[in-house]
């Protein structure tokens, strides 16, 4: 009985099936069998620190796609993209591939966890291009009143970071690209 | 066992337990009630109570309250809390040790002998498992022992941990009474002393040999008052997600020889159902000597808890840890990469976590930030030509400018991006100028040929055109224009469509159709039709494009700005000021298209040119040798008058008009202070280059002095300027200098010349037409 638990939990961690494996371990933990218990659970911790590693690259990919994005599109300005194109681009296209990145880095974690996590590096990302964009293009009007520039930057930069922060949480949350078992 | 206790104010009192919180008299009925009274509520006819741990004495004042109890059995380890509990703790327990229906035993109840079957209740009052000797009250050994003590229709009340803050812990308690095969109904309640130390809900197990449901606590009727627990109110507490209710079953169970309790404790971070994954099993015998301690220690209680800390030592077995460190030791040379590799994968995962990046990120943003601030402090606006050739003085009257044509505004010509609010504020109503700057609105009344309104602006090139004057006589519409857009010190851009050029404050010359005409300012008449040089109409096209250029810039500028923040101009009137500055900019660059293609091209395919001896007085005007002016009309005709008459084209001789001779009088006499001011300029300028011709000569002496008193060293060095350079090569570059001084004071002497002949001759011309 005891080995073929042992063996089952085994072939269950070599499937990648984490849920499975520990069903086994827990009936192993109930009958005793300490030492089983002790090197499964290695192993399963293992898969974890290698899952954690891809989840961790898969973080980078989010936010160096972000970053490489938003770069690109710093090339010119908002009007000169032209609103409706530009808009696809910032709050659309970049934030889903930052949020496929950044959602599927967390699966099996709980919704909310990817949706924040995609939510701040997009956010983060269109917020540091829009501050940057605004203060680029606001320098070259010396005719303006810019008494109220930084509440206007941050208002912009706010609604920006909410707009793709959300799109990017969604996508995060929502779509999922399995990974495959470790 | 390390005990602390203190008073609170008046009455309240708190009690310690190896540094747990154990009770706040303000609200440990709360704790107790729902600890006690739902097992003795759903038991079958409860008689017999067991209570394990609970020294303090308060569980069992719940348990003497509840109807029908016979005997109640207290085992506790300490002495000591046993004391508390009859001396410090009996009012507040109700001294219900001195029950007669108590029996109390000090005996650790995990080795205490129970008789099968002997107990309708068993409350489990353990203090939080710190170690892991006192887990050892948690594992599923001991639960197995609490089900053989129970009658059939029992009930067991578990003092849990916390499942808000150690949900791994509390999913694996529940699963360690599962597994002793015991139906389990946990639930939670919050007690405010506990969730301010930072335990948050506390959980609660009831346990039975039979099925437990919720609705078994709902319906529950308690025989005695509670005093802080509504008991049908407890229900809500027993509602878990679906994940805490799959950490129940699928959660590793605590048994004594493999006690995981401790280990989930120790690493509350790890959520519900990933209990199942314990953190490094590689070290797991050395976590096991560790504490579970918590952030609210004061300093009072770590003083008296340091003694504490010399029992852990001595609890430590340390023959064992050297065991099982030998044991790791052996296995280290053959798995020493497995095992580095393992702490390096740990530490990333543990170090590289994206709170780093986001440290950096904020880091980063900052220095971006405070790099911008600075740059734009030194350098406001870098993108910006700031030498901007503009016509300045190159004026259209051929040097008859006014420089305070409109007043009040700033008219230097350096170029810059529009700097000032003309385009905000005043456009439209004010002229103004490249840069912003507005002037002092000023009427040009006269005949408006093209027929477009004054008032309302025009529409370029698709009006139809009125009739072109022949003469300066023909009465037409007169009405006041107003100016539109300074394009230079004496040229401006009117509101229809027509460019003007200043002549004097009498006189200007009206642009429009491919027409000139000299018009009397003050009274709107029509002097005379101009000769239309074509060269005239070049020069105001290329300056035209030259401004709609800088035009079209600073529209691109405003643009991209709005494209940014433009749906904020509801919220911020800096904003709507910028949308509106941005409208009057297009509004500008469409009226100057609308007012090139109005101007038209001159019809004349002629050059006029000066006869020997006279000088321009503005063009189509030339003042003769003999102070008669010649006027050239349209085809090149000319009529000329001394001031008193004058002979046509026809040649009829006829009076002067006397409003055409006080214009042309006013140009002269304007030309006459220009001409002055030139001169002083000029002459200014000369003293200037004298002075520095002097310097220049005193060092050119210095260094052949120099050079001869070092012969012997050709390649002696001097000071020139900020250099240091051979003599001989100071004196060559001396003497070029001195060259290009004399070599400009020459040019400005011929200038000053040429400027007193021209006020010579104007001012003859005026002597003569005065007279």
């Amino acid at each position: 009985m005891s080995s073929n638990e042992v063996q089952a939990a085994h072939e269950a961690i070599d499937r990648g099936d984490i849920d499975g494996a520990l069903h086994h371990i827990n009936n192993l933990s109930i009958a005793g069998h300490a030492r089983e218990v002790d090197e499964l659970q290695r192993r399963i911790w293992q898969l974890n620190q290698r899952a954690r590693q891809r989840n961790l690259n898969l973080q980078v990919y989010a936010f160096a796609t972000g970053v490489l994005g938003y770069a690109l599109l710093s090339t010119q300005s908002p009007a000169a993209w032209g609103p409706a194109v530009w808009g696809v681009i910032a709050l659309v296209a970049i934030p889903v591939m930052v949020g496929i990145f950044a959602g599927n880095s967390l699966i099996g974690i709980e919704k909310s966890k990817r949706f924040w996590r995609s939510f701040f590096i997009a956010g983060g990302c269109i917020g540091l291009y829009t501050l940057i964009g605004m203060a680029l293009s606001r320098s070259k009007m010396e005719s303006a009143d810019k008494s109220m520039d930084v509440v206007i930057f941050l208002a912009v930069m706010l609604v920006h970071s909410l707009v793709a922060g959300v799109v990017a949480g969604f996508t995060g949350t929502l779509i999922q690209i399995k990974a495959r078992a470790i | 066992m390390n005990i602390y206790w203190h008073k609170v104010g008046d009455d309240a009192k708190v009690l310690y337990i190896d540094g747990n919180l154990q009770f706040d008299s303000r609200d440990e009925a709360v704790y107790h009630e729902s600890l006690a009274l739902p097992a003795l509520c759903l038991a079958d006819k409860p008689q017999s109570v067991l209570i394990c741990g609970g020294g303090d004495g308060l569980a069992l004042r719940e348990v003497l309250r509840f109807p029908g109890i016979t005997d109640v059995t207290l085992i506790d380890c300490s002495p000591e809390v046993l004391d508390l509990a009859r001396s410090e703790f009996a009012e507040l327990n109700a001294h219900s040790l001195e029950d007669s229906r108590v029996k109390v035993v000090v005996a650790d109840a995990l080795e205490y002998p129970f008789e099968s079957s002997r107990f309708d209740a068993i409350i489990c009052d353990f203090t939080f498992p710190t170690t892991q000797e006192s887990a050892q009250g948690f594992t599923v050994e001991w639960y197995q022992k609490l089900k053989h003590a129970l009658r059939p229709g029992g009930m067991i009340a578990i003092n849990s941990v916390s499942p808000q803050n150690t949900p791994a812990a509390f999913a694996c308690i529940v699963a360690t009474v599962k597994a002793s095969g015991l139906f389990t109904l946990p639930y939670r309640v919050c007690i405010p002393s506990f969730r301010d130390h930072g335990f948050g809900a506390w959980g609660f197990i009831l346990a039975s040999q039979s099925q437990l449901t919720i609705k078994r606590l709902q319906a529950i009727q308690c025989p005695v008052p509670t005093r802080q627990v509504a008991l049908g109110s407890l229900e809500k507490g027993a509602h878990f997600s679906d994940k805490d209710r799959a950490g129940f079953h699928f959660a590793p169970v605590n048994r004594r020889e493999n006690p995981v309790l401790q280990r989930l404790l120790l690493d509350p971070e790890i959520p519900g159902r990933d209990a199942k994954v314990i953190p490094p099993p590689e070290f797991p015998h050395l976590i096991d000597h560790l504490e579970v301690n918590h952030p609210y220690h004061s300093r009072a209680m770590i003083e008296t808890l340091a003694e504490q800390i010399a029992g852990s030592l001595k609890h430590i077995d340390l023959h064992k840890l050297v065991v099982e460190l030998s044991k790791r030791a052996k296995l280290l040379p053959q798995r020493i990469l497995e095992e580095l590799e393992i702490l390096r994968s740990y530490l990333a995962s543990t170090v590289l976590d994206l709170e780093i990046w986001g440290k950096w990120a904020a880091r980063l943003f900052a220095t971006v930030l405070i790099v911008m601030t600075i740059a734009n402090s030194i350098s406001p606006d870098p993108a910006f030509a700031k030498g901007h050739a503009g016509l300045g003085h190159s004026s259209f009257s051929r040097g008859f400018s006014e420089h305070e044509s409109f007043g009040g505004g700033v008219s230097t010509r350096v170029s810059a991006p529009i700097s000032s609010q003309g385009f905000r504020s005043t456009y439209g109503y004010d002229p103004v100028d490249i840069y912003g700057y507005h002037y002092t609105p000023r009427v040009y009344i006269y005949n408006d040929y093209s027929g477009y309104g004054g008032g309302g602006g025009y529409s370029g090139a698709g009006g139809s055109r009125g009739t072109q004057p022949t003469n300066g006589h023909q009465p037409h519409q007169t009405m006041g224009h107003k100016p539109l857009f300074v394009l230079d010190d004496d040229l401006v851009a009117m509101d229809n469509g027509d460019f003007v050029v200043s002549l004097s404050e009498n006189a200007i010359l009206v642009v429009s159709q491919g027409a000139v005409n000299l018009v009397d300012v003050k009274t709107g008449k029509n002097l005379v039709p101009v000769f239309a040089e074509p060269k005239l109409f070049s020069e105001i096209r290329a300056e035209v494009s030259s401004q709609a250029g800088d035009l079209d810039h600073e529209v691109a500028v405003r643009r991209d700005w709005l494209s940014w923040a433009g749906w904020t101009s509801e919220f911020f009137g800096t904003v709507k000021a910028d949308n509106a500055e941005y409208l009057n900019l297009q509004d500008l660059k469409r009226r100057l298209g609308g007012a090139v293609k109005k101007l038209g091209t001159s019809s004349e395919s002629n050059v006029i040119n000066l006869e020997d001896g006279a000088i321009e007085l503005f063009v189509g005007c030339h003042i003769l040798s003999d102070n008669r002016i010649a006027l050239y009309g349209p085809g090149g005709k000319v009529s000329t008058s001394d001031g008193t008459s004058m002979v046509l084209p026809s040649g009829h001789k006829i009076s002067i008009d006397p409003d055409l001779k006080a214009a042309l009088v006013s140009v002269m006499k304007k030309m006459i202070k220009e001409s002055d001011q030139d001169i002083a300029s000029d002459q200014t300028d000369l003293q200037s280059l004298q002075a520095e011709q002097s310097s220049t000569e005193n060092d050119l002496r210095e260094y052949q002095n120099i050079q001869v008193q070092n012969s012997y060293d050709p390649g002696y060095e001097v000071d020139y300027g900020t250099d240091s350079i051979p003599v001989e090569q100071a004196i060559q570059q001396t003497q070029a200098d001195l060259a290009s001084i004399i070599q400009e004071q020459r040019q400005l002497q011929q200038s000053i010349a040429a400027n007193q002949e021209h006020r010579s001759r104007f001012a003859s011309a005026l002597e003569s037409w005065s007279s």
